[in-house]
């Protein structure tokens, strides 16, 4: 947007708007990116202060919790599988006798937490990756590309299934060292820290073509000729004149891609290679309890519908952040 | 063509060769070994020892990497260690048509849904119906199988009661089915029905939107113009000239698609409890079941291989002006 808009300031002064300010304008005058942006931000909200407890000082009596009724992993022998609605679980029970509503708040945690460390793992490295390649001498860029082509011919799906086989069994196992410490650190995160490994090592892929694609057309531009012209080094010209102008189209792609994490997420949970008994995480709420469909519905469909709800936010958000950013994807 | 034809099938020669490679370094990387139990039991060192030599366990990693490769290319992996009266092949043959099947229907079921509702999208764009299309395709796309799954099967297996709610094929678990089912049993329809559904939703959702996206580039060109300017009915251009060059894009996602809805199957198979292949991709790893998972992944890759080649060889079909020479 080489013309930008102008308005008047308050007093009376000619203001431009940035590119960024107008693509923000776009996008919250998007209806359904907004509903999905304050959805997320509802769900960051609930991460955050899950287990948050009201001190006993405001109230008197107990320390009451703020957000989520019950602690995840509360068993209770009498009062497994209740309906939604009985009192003292709003939406039932499950068949540990675990308060569904507090696992399915607390399990916004593990998805949120996914989603977010995958997204700027794969943004970071797959950025890093095509800016080098798109500036590399192109015998360089041609032999990182066929790199990259080569790993996108690989089942990547079979591949985080090894690998995180292979993480679970080290920990189970114990370790030392530096290994011994990744352990350590997966173990207080309840299996969330080898999920962010392998999801971050196996999908830079798209980001690195991309990267390198929009590099590439905007190393053409003249801007670029004229820092060089006034002697602007390499790096100067990368950190200065390229990433800006790259970095929205691969934010938005990065958006767009998040609900797919979740959902790989859940898949590994579901199968049994995910985060680890107890910690609550929708797959796993769900493939502990679909084969009681027939007699306790709640108990699957509750979770599936707060996965589902939340990959919708963050399609609505994504489909968004691409019209706002790049009118002309507009509908797309 | 042919040239392009074999140069591509030369190129995937090493990838597949990379990815055994990769898959024997991952999986001989996992601790534990496929003989360090039976059932909750631990097996006894010498008992384990002979196991191990049995099957060239002992042997050098590279001798084993070797016959590793060797019974890849010969698609022969001897038999499964968890189960050790089978072969993997047996398992396979057993096994891969019944997700093949069902992948078939899914990806159909996709193809009959999607495209026709992302062409009324785009023909009638900005109507309320083209809002109520996209609306219900970015639903789609946000509802994994397991949610749709679940769903599905409890409205209309377990409320309504129309569908059978598990198994493939029949009521019971039948051993053998062979590629081609028996068609024109009602029953294999009956129970084929929402297990595709299920796998078929988000795909056709995906297919949908990218129909919509594309189409719409391609109503805009002259050529469409053109074609409306000399007299053709408005259905008959959109649909002849305009869907046919717009379907590139759609083609491109259909081969990681096919392969996807493979392996996709898998939660979808452990949820309507249809005897497919999908656990097998994820028990052969826990067991260390090593022939059953190279087996599996193998498979796979070839699938995936194909897959992206036939969609190269369809863009020559879908758009004349792409050549391969």
């Amino acid at each position: 947007m080489a013309l930008q808009k102008r308005t008047m300031g308050a007093n009376g002064e000619m203001r431009g708007r940035s590119p960024t300010q107008d693509a923000f304008r776009r996008l919250f005058r998007h209806r359904a990116a907004t509903v999905g942006a304050i959805y997320v931000l509802l769900l960051v909200i609930v991460a955050l202060f899950v287990d948050t407890t009201i001190p006993a000082a405001i109230f008197g009596g107990e320390a009451r919790p703020l957000i989520a009724p019950k602690h995840y992993a509360e068993v209770s022998f009498f009062e497994r599988d209740l309906p939604p609605g009985t009192p003292g679980f709003p939406l039932g029970t499950d068949y540990l006798g675990r308060d569904i509503l507090s696992r399915t708040l607390y399990g916004t945690r593990v998805s949120l937490a996914v989603a977010i460390v995958a997204a700027t793992v794969a943004l970071i490295v797959g950025l890093t990756y095509g800016v080098i390649s798109g500036f590399a001498p192109s015998g360089v860029d041609n032999a990182m590309m066929r790199f990259v082509d080569f790993l996108y011919g690989f089942p990547l799906l079979i591949f985080i299934i090894l690998m995180q086989a292979l993480f679970k069994a080290v920990s189970r196992r114990g370790a030392t060292g530096f290994v011994g410490m990744m352990v350590g650190i997966d173990k207080a995160l309840g299996g969330m820290f080898f999920l962010f490994v392998a999801l971050g090592i196996l999908n830079w892929i798209g980001m690195a073509r991309l990267a390198r694609g929009q590099t590439l057309s905007v190393k053409q531009k003249e801007y670029i000729e004229s820092a060089r012209a006034l002697g602007a080094s390499n790096l100067r010209i990368v950190f200065r004149h390229v990433l800006p102008n790259i970095i929205g189209p691969c934010i938005v792609s990065e958006t767009l891609a998040i609900p797919g994490y979740i959902l790989t997420e859940a898949f590994l949970s579901f199968i049994g290679l995910g985060v680890t008994p107890p910690t609550p995480s929708w797959g796993l709420m769900i493939s502990e309890t679909y084969q009681g469909l027939r007699t306790y519905p709640w108990e699957t469909l509750i979770p599936g519908a707060a996965l589902a709800t939340t990959t919708l936010a963050f399609n609505f958000l994504g489909d968004g952040l691409r019209d706002a950013f790049d009118p002309r994807l507009r509908g797309t | 063509m042919i040239q392009y034809l074999v140069r591509r099938l030369l190129w995937a020669i090493p990838v597949l060769l990379a990815i055994m490679v990769v898959t024997f370094f991952l999986a001989r990387a996992i601790p534990g070994g496929p003989f360090d139990f039976r059932g909750d039991k631990q097996i006894p060192e010498t008992i384990r020892k002979n196991l191990e030599r049995k099957y060239g366990l002992d042997l050098p990693l590279h001798q084993q990497l070797g016959r590793w490769i060797w019974d890849a290319i010969r698609f022969d992996f001897g038999p499964s260690y968890a189960s050790r009266s089978q072969t993997v092949t047996d398992i396979l043959k057993r096994t891969f048509p019944i997700s093949f099947q069902l992948g078939v229907l899914a990806l159909l079921f996709a193809l009959c849904i999607g495209i026709p509702m992302g062409t009324i999208a785009a023909v009638k764009q900005n109507t309320i119906v083209d809002y109520g299309a996209t609306f219900a395709a970015i639903l789609g796309v946000s509802m994994p199988t397991m949610v749709t799954g679940p769903l599905l099967m409890w409205v209309f297996a377990l409320i309504l009661g129309w569908l059978p709610a598990a198994r493939w094929g029949t009521d019971y678990t039948q051993l053998y089915l062979g590629f081609f089912p028996n068609l024109l049993s009602g029953k294999f329809w009956l129970h084929a029905i929402l297990p595709s559904l299920t796998l078929g939703l988000a795909y056709s959702a995906s297919i949908a939107r990218l129909t919509r996206a594309s189409l719409l580039q391609v109503i805009r060109e002259d050529y469409i113009r053109t074609a409306y300017a000399k007299g053709l009915p408005g259905r008959r251009t959109v649909i002849l000239h305009g869907l046919r060059n717009s379907l590139i894009p759609v083609a491109t996602v259909l081969g990681p698609m096919f392969a996807g809805i493979v392996t996709g199957s898998m939660i979808v198979e452990q949820i309507f409890g249809i005897a497919g292949m999908g656990k097998y991709f994820v028990t052969s790893v826990t067991n260390r079941d090593y022939p059953m998972i190279m087996g599996a992944v193998l498979l796979y890759s070839v699938l995936l291989v194909g897959a992206n080649l036939l969609v190269d060889v369809s863009y020559a079909w879908l758009d004349p002006r792409i050549r391969y020479d």
